[in-house]
């Protein structure tokens, strides 16, 4: 396996992986928030300007947070082509059959590639600084209020933090299980989609039946050491929120609010 | 079919700050015919040391030679160096996906070229080499087999392949003693049938009975190299290296501390029993 997994954490001492991960969670949103809004040329040159100063102050590996991105070129020409192509809207500069080249859809095209690749070096920036154990928790912390609504808040997030966990050792699994099949004969590297598809059970079948079986020593692993549903569980690490983290919170409050005036004030 | 690694390293993860250098110019050479052991602490680079082999990993530097030829040159068929060399992962059992057992022994035939005819034909001769009757077994689920058994049923996937070299990672953890039998039995029939075996094990017993070769590696080094004897003969440099010497070995040691010298040489319960008959039973008398 030589490339890593999209969202791979980097133990590091970057500002960003000192911030608290309810912070960098927070903040994360509320970025996110703004990338949504950013509809014109000055917004994104903010959003790529706030996202690229974070993968800097991160001082994680560049090529390896943006690798993502190479992986999934064919992705973003393709939802640039379909958005260019079929957007009804706006004159049409050229059209045959069912295609219809417009300039509003190669904005929308491009809007809707850019906001992609924003997002997803934003999420590998916080997956990249934040141990996924971390995320757990401030995920735990964020949806406390959703007790009060009668939300099981605690048990999704011990869900989805044990679904979190499970991801590298699924992921090492899937690696294994895929050379032991091609140590004795299978073939994965066919171009032909219909003969990958075909090729998808003795992968398939072996990591559900794997994952089943986890899952299953998982539970009673939990029980026997006295897990009793994820209510009123108490943290081992239990710290306030520092002035760095309510800083990094202001200061993402500031831009996600910057790209709502952008989106108000400026048109296309 | 000599199998030969030049100073192969190889590092995980290269060029990313997650880098592990898991093997440092190791350098081996395999015989025809021979049965090879690997030794070594857990994270010593047996996994990628048997994955380079199968071809399925890439030297970061060095070349892996089967028949004098680099497996991994640009123009190598690399499909036809894999049905050469078989690979039985640890805990093969977890690659079994398939409706009946006759099927998942013939999924690595699938682009072999064979008729069905030769494919039953194989596939049968597998399950015997593994003691299951094609007749009995062949109708069966995978799934719904005992652990052992799925095991074997696995291996029988591989060797329905008849590849020259066979590699084992950690095949007998977590058998019974009857199954570990077998399996070492099934290893002595496969070698005497003129396949190469390559068998990573932390069962110095086991190894000692079946390797003509061992192989410890420390840190991604091959530290030790030798016959059972060689190896085993300095009991202390074994244990620095953290691995185990053969229980006869071991209690021939014991017996050395407490006076009955008995030589390094005896690595098997065979080999220390006769110099103990030597040694008590001298004149038929016991």
């Amino acid at each position: 396996m030589s490339a890593l997994p999209a969202g791979q954490f980097f133990p590091g001492q970057s500002v960003l992986h000192a911030l608290d991960a309810r912070a960098k969670l927070l903040g994360f949103f509320l970025l996110l928030a703004g990338v949504v809004c950013a509809a014109s040329l000055p917004a994104y040159a903010v959003a790529f300007a706030a996202a690229g100063a974070l993968l800097a102050l991160s001082r994680l590996p560049a090529r390896a947070v943006l690798a993502p991105l190479k992986r999934l070129w064919l992705f973003f020409v393709l939802i640039f082509a379909m958005n260019a192509l079929f957007y009804e809207r706006g004159d049409a500069l050229w059209s045959w059959w069912i295609f219809r080249l417009s300039k509003a859809g190669m904005a929308q095209g491009a809007n809707v590639a850019a906001r992609v690749a924003l997002m997803m070096v934003l999420s590998g920036v916080l997956t990249g600084t934040t141990a996924p154990m971390e995320i757990t928790g401030a995920l735990n912390a964020l949806f406390k209020p959703l007790a009060l609504l009668g939300i099981p808040a605690q048990e999704i997030a011990m869900i989805l933090g044990i679904a979190i966990q499970f991801i590298p050792t699924l992921l090492e699994e899937t690696d294994t299980i895929r050379k032991a099949q091609i140590a004795r004969g299978a073939r994965f590297e066919s171009r032909s989609l219909w003969r990958r598809a075909a090729s998808l059970p003795p992968l398939v079948v072996p990591i559900f039946l794997s994952a089943f079986r986890r899952a299953d020593d998982l539970a009673t692993a939990m029980e026997a050491r006295g897990y009793r549903g994820a209510a009123n569980r108490t943290h081992r690490r239990a710290r306030p929120l520092r002035r760095a983290d309510w800083f990094a919170l202001a200061l993402c409050t500031g831009v996600c609010a910057l790209h709502v005036v952008l989106r108000v004030c400026v048109a296309f | 079919m000599p199998f030969c690694l030049e100073e192969v390293s190889f590092t995980y993860a290269a060029g990313t700050p997650l880098a592990v250098q898991a093997l440092r110019g190791v350098s081996l050479r395999m015989e025809a015919g021979e049965v090879l052991g690997v030794m070594g602490h857990t994270g010593c680079g047996k996994s990628t040391l048997i994955q380079l082999l199968a071809g399925l990993l890439v030297p970061t530097h060095g070349r892996v030679l089967l028949d004098g030829q680099d497996i991994n040159a640009p123009g190598c068929d690399r499909a036809a160096l894999r049905a050469r060399v078989g690979l039985v992962f640890q805990y093969p059992e977890c690659q079994l996906f398939e409706i009946t057992v006759a099927k998942d022994v013939t999924f690595g035939l699938k682009h072999s070229g064979l008729s069905p005819a030769q494919k039953e034909e194989r596939v049968r001769a597998a399950l015997e080499t593994v003691g299951f009757s094609y007749e009995r077994m062949g109708a069966q689920s995978p799934l719904a087999l005992s652990g052992g058994e799925k095991r074997r049923v696995a291996i029988a996937g591989v060797l329905a392949a008849r590849p020259e070299i066979l590699i084992f990672d950690e095949p007998i953890a977590g058998l019974d003693p009857m199954g570990r039998e077998r399996f070492l039995a099934l290893v002595r029939r496969l070698n005497a049938q003129g396949t190469s075996i390559v068998l990573v094990s932390h069962n110095a017993d086991a190894l000692a009975q079946c390797a003509d070769r061992l192989l410890v590696l420390k840190d991604g080094c091959v530290a030790l190299e030798g016959t059972a004897e060689q190896v085993f003969a300095d009991v202390e440099a074994a244990r620095r290296l953290q691995v185990d010497v053969s229980t006869p070995r071991a209690l021939g040691q014991m017996l050395t501390q407490r006076g009955v010298a008995v030589p390094a040489g005896a690595v098997t319960y065979e080999g220390l029993l006769s110099v103990l008959k030597e040694r008590f039973c001298a004149g038929g008398n016991p």
